[in-house]
């Protein structure tokens, strides 16, 4: 009997777990990180002084103690924020931007005062240096903004980038499951038996593949419609009827919710096939598996419930499947969602909510 | 030459069933969807040869071969297997035979032909090979009996008693004696079990409390159970922490 367990799949899907509500910052003292903040910062003083003075007043002095000033900046707190990469990103956004953005703006005050002599001239010796404290502000006012915006600019892109890891990994994982060979041949040793004994059941049987199939082979998972999810766990749930007979019991008396309301592609069902794969097939006697779907005002929520055999909550499978569907739900709908999975009196329960909002639901191909 | 079909499928079953009665020298006498349905048909249809799907929920199929080789005249063996990596290599180097789902008709013909009864070693080391994941415990004990051979769920067995050449097996239907050594059901049922005195292992999950006999001397007692065991000073202990624990 040689269990299989779901395989480690996406590579960094540590980081993708706990990186989600905390700060992304990407790693600034790579060579090539420092080479585009260097010419990201000549170019951005340029712009400036082609700004404030045109070509006319074009002047290399002004440029020279501009870009001075900006790259001690940029590099300096590049330096810092890299240094303390590690615990920042352990805060969440909210937090790390303002930490961030508290050092950017000392690193800022601290190379004003140079700059300052600089453009003046050195203080001479036993005059009590004056700042222009206008122009401090200036420099302050400036890296707050440039640094806010590169901040946001980063944030955006890396739940960008975890969005698109989320639904790649889903699509991955339930081609995986098709393909896993238990699932694979034992599906095909049954179409075998059903192609003489049963042809009507047999074609069902393979229509019922294909649309499996097809799910997991497209290229992207839009948020579909609960009509066509359903549809495709009911899909997936007579195949395994097929397969262990009486043993698998199905309950959808609790399921009242409209079918046109969105819901990414491949949520419920991989939550049925956790619990047919961990909760029923174990046992020798089957079991029931009871899924419920309704609306809670404007909350959607979702219920599959499954007799608890031997561990069914520790295996790793599970779990990284969950937390899949929660990061799509939260790139899909926003922080209101959710997935718990616990378990309550011998019976494996995952419970998933989210406000699907007013967003029409798009269509799959 | 007469054929026992076992698989959980129904499907998988009603494949085999339909391709051996094609051939007028084979006959299925019966089928079986689980290990010990498997056991007890063999016992009463006596078949030639068992055709035997490895993956069953409960008692796998490598688990129904170790015990059906307790029997007086034991049947051939056949296994089958939808996909198993370390199986069909594990197959391949104990020279027991196998066969891949879905069955061609002629492997499975070629297979029943030759096939043979796997003695205890390759038994054992097929069941090392294919089962480390599911853990090295057999769900059930077989113990050859007047009747053919018994089985006991795992989890029905009260304790273990060694006495003497024999070792003493109480479960909730009754008791048998076998001649496996206590030493090695301590081994395979370690973390389920527990040694409490020289010559006695105790189930931890009927254990009910610790007690003393008129003379003083610990013993433990079971949920259901009239009898006591006997507990060395040793094992005190740590049976205390076990029921604390609980």
């Amino acid at each position: 009997m040689n269990q299989i367990t779901l395989p480690a799949s996406a590579p960094d899907h540590n980081d993708l777990r706990t990186s989600r509500a905390t700060l992304f910052l990407p790693d600034l003292c790579a060579s090539d990180a420092v080479l585009v903040m260097i010419i990201s910062v000549e170019l951005f003083v340029l712009v400036i002084m082609l700004g404030a003075f045109g070509l006319r007043g074009f002047s290399w002095e002004f440029l020279a103690v501009t870009s001075f000033l900006a790259l001690w900046v940029v590099l300096s707190s590049a330096a810092v924020l890299c240094a303390l990469r590690r615990p920042l990103q352990r805060l969440p956004v909210a937090l790390g931007t303002a930490a961030c953005m508290l050092v950017i703006l000392g690193i800022t005050f601290v190379f004003s005062l140079p700059a300052d002599w600089v453009a003046q001239g050195m203080p001479e010796e036993g005059v009590v240096a004056s700042l222009d404290w206008l122009n401090v502000t200036r420099n302050l006012l400036i890296a707050l903004i440039v640094g806010g915006m590169l901040l946001r600019y980063v944030q955006v892109q890396s739940a960008l980038r975890h969005r698109e890891h989320a639904e790649l990994d889903q699509r991955y994982r339930a081609l995986q499951a098709r393909i896993r060979p238990h699932f694979l041949f034992n599906s095909m040793n049954m179409l075998a038996s059903l192609v003489s004994a049963s042809p009507a059941l047999a074609e069902t049987a393979i229509e019922d593949l294909c649309e499996l199939f097809r799910a997991a082979l497209q290229d992207r998972l839009d948020t579909a419609t609960f009509g066509a999810e359903r549809s495709l766990c009911e899909s997936y749930l007579r195949i395994e009827q097929l397969r262990m007979g009486d043993r698998l019991r199905v309950d959808w008396e609790g399921v009242s919710l409209d079918e046109a309301t969105p819901i990414p592609l491949l949520t419920l069902q991989p939550l049925l096939e956790n619990a047919v794969y961990h909760g029923i097939e174990p046992l020798t006697g089957g079991g029931n598996i009871t899924i419920r779907a309704g609306r809670d005002g404007d909350v959607v929520r979702l219920e599959v419930r499954n007799p608890c055999a031997h561990a069914a909550v520790t295996r790793p499978g599970n779990q990284m499947a969950l937390e899949n569907i929660r990061q799509r739900l939260l790139a899909a709908f926003g922080s209101s969602a959710s997935v718990l999975a616990s378990e309550e009196e011998g019976e494996f329960v995952v419970r998933i909510a989210y406000e699907p909002g007013r967003a029409p639901a798009q269509r799959t191909a | 030459m007469k054929v026992l079909v076992v698989d959980d499928e129904p499907l998988a079953r009603q494949r085999l069933v339909d391709m051996i009665s094609k051939s007028d020298d084979l006959q299925v006498v019966g089928e079986a969807e689980d290990g010990p349905a498997a056991v007890r048909a063999c016992m009463q249809l006596a078949p030639d040869v068992v055709l035997l799907d490895i993956r069953m929920p409960g008692m796998d199929g490598i688990e129904v071969a170790r015990h059906l080789d307790r029997m007086e005249n034991p049947p051939a063996v056949v296994f089958c297997t939808a996909f198993d990596q370390y199986a069909v290599s594990a197959f391949d180097v104990h020279a027991v035979g196998y066969l891949l789902k879905p069955v061609r008709r002629s492997a499975l013909l070629d297979a029943l032909a030759s096939a043979r009864r796997p003695n205890r070693a390759q038994i054992q080391a097929l069941q090392s090979d294919i089962s480390p994941a599911t853990g090295p415990g057999r769900t059930h004990i077989s113990v050859k009996s007047h009747r053919g051979i018994d089985l006991v769920p795992v989890g029905d067995v009260y304790f273990f008693m060694a006495d003497q050449k024999y070792v003493r097996i109480r479960h909730r239907e009754g008791e048998l004696l076998t001649d496996e050594p206590l030493k090695s059901f301590e081994e395979e049922f370690a973390g389920h079990f527990l040694r409490v005195h020289r010559n006695a292992l105790v189930s931890l999950r009927h254990l009910d409390g610790l007690e003393r006999d008129r003379q003083g001397h610990f013993q433990v007692r079971f949920k259901g159970l009239d009898e006591r065991v006997p507990v060395s000073r040793r094992s005190v202990a740590e049976i205390r922490k076990v029921l604390l624990d609980s």
